[in-house]
């Protein structure tokens, strides 16, 4: 019994010894992950894509925040060579990494940083969050997931105090607001074009003639008119449902949208206004277009014109 | 014991039987979950009032798993991506979203724990089982349809001034119609900072680059990317300028602010100061 003990003991003693090379190793190892992504940022930044593709695991993966997955290699290539010649001054601003080690040979990095660049003499930037969960072979780390997603900036200059600093909003939220944005915009078009003696029905026949004019003559239903019609309605409403699509007609469930309530205008009014503006499109597009009421959705159908 | 894709499967079904007090067991001590706007922050203190709520706004909760990918990252790790479809009715209103899930999980004497949940979310295009699968659609990114929505709003702007400067009213005549129109529904209450804050806020969605160069408890100057007018628009950007210039500064002198709006080509500059 006390040469047992005695064992244990010694068990003990020998495991504590250790603690600080396993501690030290581990947090060797959070560095080593940090200090990857880091370098992976910094060739990406060089736009050195074929010291990138040596830093994936074979069966790497890109998921994007809309649920899509694709290969990393082969994407990142794609995409390195449709912009190869129309992005300049591409930087990437770190604002944290963090490694998590999850097993001696695997990694969980999440990341924020402020992507910029010009493209035809524009600036433009983006925020990226993204997770890296990496795999280590022999000395090396590899990218064997990567997941982003993307926002707006919101930069505030070094010299604001503190306490005027905000964080950035969601940006679904911003979508959400832009969406209402454009409907508090409609109904206060709608009230104006009323003041002055035009109803809602004939303001929006006359704002559908015109924006109708924008528009190519259609090569295809399918493509320019359902296509088209069905990425509109994403960015107006949270929610599309495709009720109905062959090559010839179209039907869509969208959420109703909600009349400002500071204006004097029906949700009768902006139906209208938005049937006849549609309508007018639809009509320059070959096509003929209905708008139902479905309790808190609309129910829009489009039918390819007969030849 | 569980596989670490049956135990996030249970989590869900936690929510869709509305096991509120049940929910919070899932999640490690030392848990962190990374908002929306990729702030990290404790899981059970942030889930704490959000499950107090559910308690008596959610009726109906269903999760709609479309995919669930497992990555077992060491014996007692592994991280589980998932892409769902939940269907939440909060206080009689159904929203619907379109949501990818990223777990960590980390198993402690037999059981999984959640130790870092990040979610990103989406609105959905749902496409009816009837619809033949060539004619399905996917689902765009949110920062693509957030950018494309911002422009559509310039766009109806474009179209209000083009439509009035055609019957002889200048965008400036506009821009005070429609601002003095926007001003009256303004809460004059709040005063000076109200105004700063709702305008720090309103940037953020029509604009898809806002940098704040100065703030104060007097002045505010802000630089926004300016939208792009499509030469289809019989107007030019100083009409957009002049009409954006008019509209803010009818709201802001309400609120006891001046509004000055400059555009250096590809921003405009806004400065708000406080009147004395």
């Amino acid at each position: 019994m006390k040469s047992f003990k005695h064992l244990r003991m010694k068990k003990i003693f020998f495991l504590l010894a250790l603690l600080p090379a396993i501690a030290f190793s581990q947090q060797d190892l959070k560095t080593s992950a940090e200090e990857f992504v880091r370098n992976y940022y910094k060739l990406f930044q060089e736009g050195n894509i074929d010291l990138l593709k040596d830093k994936f695991a074979e069966d790497a993966q890109f998921i994007l925040a809309h649920g899509q997955v694709l290969p990393l290699r082969e994407t990142l290539q794609s995409n390195f060579e449709k912009n190869r010649d129309s992005i300049a001054n591409y930087k990437i601003e770190i604002k944290y990494i963090i490694a998590d080690i999850t097993a001696p040979n695997s990694a969980f990095v999440t990341t924020s940083c402020i992507e910029s660049w010009d493209r035809l003499g524009k600036t433009r930037s983006q925020e990226l969050f993204e997770i890296y969960l990496l795999e280590r072979t022999g000395d090396s780390w590899k990218i064997k997931k990567n997941y982003f997603n993307e926002n707006y900036p919101l930069v505030f200059a070094k010299t604001i105090e503190e306490e005027y600093q905000t964080e950035s909003s969601p940006v679904i939220a911003k979508l959400r607001w832009a969406m209402n944005h454009i409907w508090s915009l409609t109904s206060y078009e709608i009230e104006y074009f009323k003041k002055i003696g035009s109803s809602a029905a004939k303001a929006g026949t006359d704002v559908g003639k015109r924006y109708a004019q924008d528009f190519d003559k259609p090569t295809g239903f399918n493509e320019n008119v359902a296509g088209g019609f069905i990425w509109f309605f994403q960015i107006i409403s949270p929610y599309v449902e495709v009720l109905q699509r062959d090559g010839t007609s179209l039907t869509l469930k969208i959420s109703a949208p909600i009349v400002d309530k500071s204006t004097d205008v029906t949700s009768e009014e902006l139906f209208i206004f938005d049937r006849n503006v549609w309508t007018e499109i639809a009509n320059y597009l070959e096509s003929s277009f209905e708008m139902t009421v479905d309790g808190d959705y609309w129910i829009i159908t489009i039918n390819k014109k007969p030849e | 014991m569980k596989s670490a894709e049956g135990f996030v499967r249970e989590y869900f079904k936690l929510f869709e039987e509305k096991k509120w007090d049940v929910i919070p067991d899932s999640y490690a001590e030392d848990g962190q979950v990374v908002g929306l706007g990729n702030k990290i922050m404790s899981l059970s203190e942030t889930m704490k009032p959000v499950l107090e709520r559910n308690k008596t706004e959610i009726t109906n909760e269903n999760i709609d798993v479309k995919w669930m990918k497992t990555e077992m990252t060491g014996s007692s790790t592994a991280i589980v991506y998932t892409h769902f479809i939940d269907k939440v009715n909060r206080s009689g209103k159904i929203r619907v979203t379109e949501n990818v899930g990223t777990f960590l999980l980390e198993q402690k004497e037999g059981t999984w724990k959640i130790k870092r949940w990040i979610n990103s979310q989406n609105f959905p295009v749902i496409n009816n089982e009837s619809v033949d699968t060539k004619y399905r659609v996917g689902n765009s990114p949110v920062s693509y349809k957030f950018a494309t929505s911002v422009n559509l709003s310039y766009g109806f702007e474009c179209c209000m001034i083009e439509y009035f400067k055609k019957k002889g009213i200048s965008p400036s005549e506009l821009g005070k119609i429609v601002g003095k129109r926007y001003a009256s529904t303004w809460d004059k209450s709040v005063g000076y900072e109200g105004l700063i804050s709702n305008f720090a806020g309103y940037f953020q969605f029509v604009s898809t680059y806002v940098e704040i160069l100065e703030r104060t408890d007097k002045t505010f100057k802000v630089k926004i990317l300016a939208p792009i007018i499509q030469k289809s628009w019989e107007i030019t950007r100083d009409d957009a300028v002049d009409f954006i210039q008019q509209t803010w500064f009818e709201i802001a002198d309400n609120m006891g602010s001046d509004c000055k709006v400059t555009d250096d080509g590809q921003y405009w500059i806004v400065a708000m100061n406080k009147k004395y």
